[in-house]
């Protein structure tokens, strides 16, 4: 019990993808003042994403990368299995209802394998240790993920009606926010690593 | 693991409910109501039940409302929203109003006592005028929704056909 709470605390909080490994900065940084919904949505299918890649990424690792010389081969197993994993959500969004084909055809996130879901393929299986966990782990981290997300927007939101010195405005002032935030994310740094 | 097996499917399965929650709430395809919407004559009359054309577009796309409810649209519009949404054709409900040709507000000037009643009515800013100073109606602005009428205390405001060489209402309709 204590290792699946370790495991979800960890995913979303302590290695937090955007803000503490520095992965999809990029994607949270761009994003666009948006209604709540419309974000939550693309963290929910980040998560999905994020869940398929894990498991994905820690078998590739352990079936594959077993001889140490191999290991050099591990960001071209992360690229595969976050491809894969990509590639299988966007075939089961094929078979999903209508009305969830149309959340996601409106979302422009999980489309293709990105900084943030490798990040998931290459943190997954350095700390988990059965694909039970990486599972769980990915998916916490897709959680994560959906987290910054929804704080970015909310911000963002609140940065459009406010008066921004000309050279700060758009990326700088995104970039240096999301900094602070990393900073005092920093804190919660070492919170269960003995998983 | 079957621990950590059955916490991840819990949580993945949290995560479906919420997008199926989110999937709902959208359904409404948002693109199809700003096409409704196009349509709609933009008199914001409320004789649809709806505070407007594009409340009633959008219950329109979630499937909620009929196409029969806009009677400024005519029996014209009723045709265009029934291509747009692939439902039969039919005409105007008579409950809702009775289609007619375009008219325009007219407010008598020499009754009119200045009370703003029908400014504060006026869904479209079509009416000007201040406190205790005559009013009188924008016509390229006036949709003719008779939303002005019923507030007026002296009865000064009269519906006159709009001149066949005023601007048509405005709208935004491309169909």
């Amino acid at each position: 019990m204590s290792d699946v709470l370790a495991l979800l605390f960890g995913g979303v909080l302590v290695h937090n993808l955007v803000l503490v490994h520095l992965c999809g900065v990029e994607r949270v940084a761009a994003i666009a003042p948006r209604p709540l919904h419309a974000v939550l949505a693309l963290g929910l299918f980040a998560t999905l994403a994020a869940a398929l890649v894990a498991p994905l990424s820690w078998t590739l690792e352990h079936l594959l990368l077993q001889a140490p010389v191999l290991s050099t081969l591990r960001p071209a197993t992360a690229l595969l299995a976050s491809a894969a994993g990509v590639g299988a959500l966007h075939g089961g969004m094929r078979l999903a209802p209508a009305a969830l084909r149309a959340l996601w055809r409106r979302q422009p996130l999980p489309a293709a394998p990105d900084a943030a879901l490798l990040g998931v393929a290459l943190l997954a299986p350095a700390l988990a240790r059965d694909p039970a966990q990486a599972l769980l782990f990915g998916a916490a981290c897709g959680l994560g993920l959906g987290l910054v997300l929804v704080l970015f927007a909310g911000l963002q939101t609140r940065l459009a009606a406010t008066q921004v010195p000309a050279p700060l405005r758009g990326a700088p002032l995104a970039l240096l926010s999301l900094a602070l935030i990393g900073l005092a994310w920093a804190g919660l740094a070492g919170i269960g690593d003995r998983l | 693991m079957t621990a950590t097996l059955l916490a991840a499917a819990l949580l993945l399965g949290l995560v479906a409910l919420g997008l199926g929650a989110l999937a709902r709430r959208a359904g409404a395809d948002v693109d199809l109501a700003a096409r409704i919407d196009a349509v709609l004559p933009q008199t914001q009359c409320g004789q649809c039940n709806y505070p407007g054309c594009r409340p009633y577009a959008e219950a329109l796309a979630r499937g909620e409302a009929d196409i029969d409810q806009c009677p400024p649209g005519g029996d014209a519009g009723a045709r265009a929203l029934a291509r747009l949404l692939g439902r039969v054709p039919k005409p105007v409900n008579p409950a809702h109003g009775t289609p007619g040709p375009r008219v325009v507000a007219l407010i008598d000037e020499t009754t009119c006592i200045g009370c703003t009643k029908c400014i504060q009515a006026c869904p479209v800013d079509a009416i000007v005028g201040a406190p205790k100073l005559m009013h009188t109606v924008i016509a390229a602005e006036c949709t003719g929704c008779e939303l002005c009428l019923p507030p007026c205390p002296v009865d000064c405001i009269t519906l006159v056909p709009r001149a066949a060489d005023a601007a048509a209402v405005p709208t935004r309709s491309t169909a």
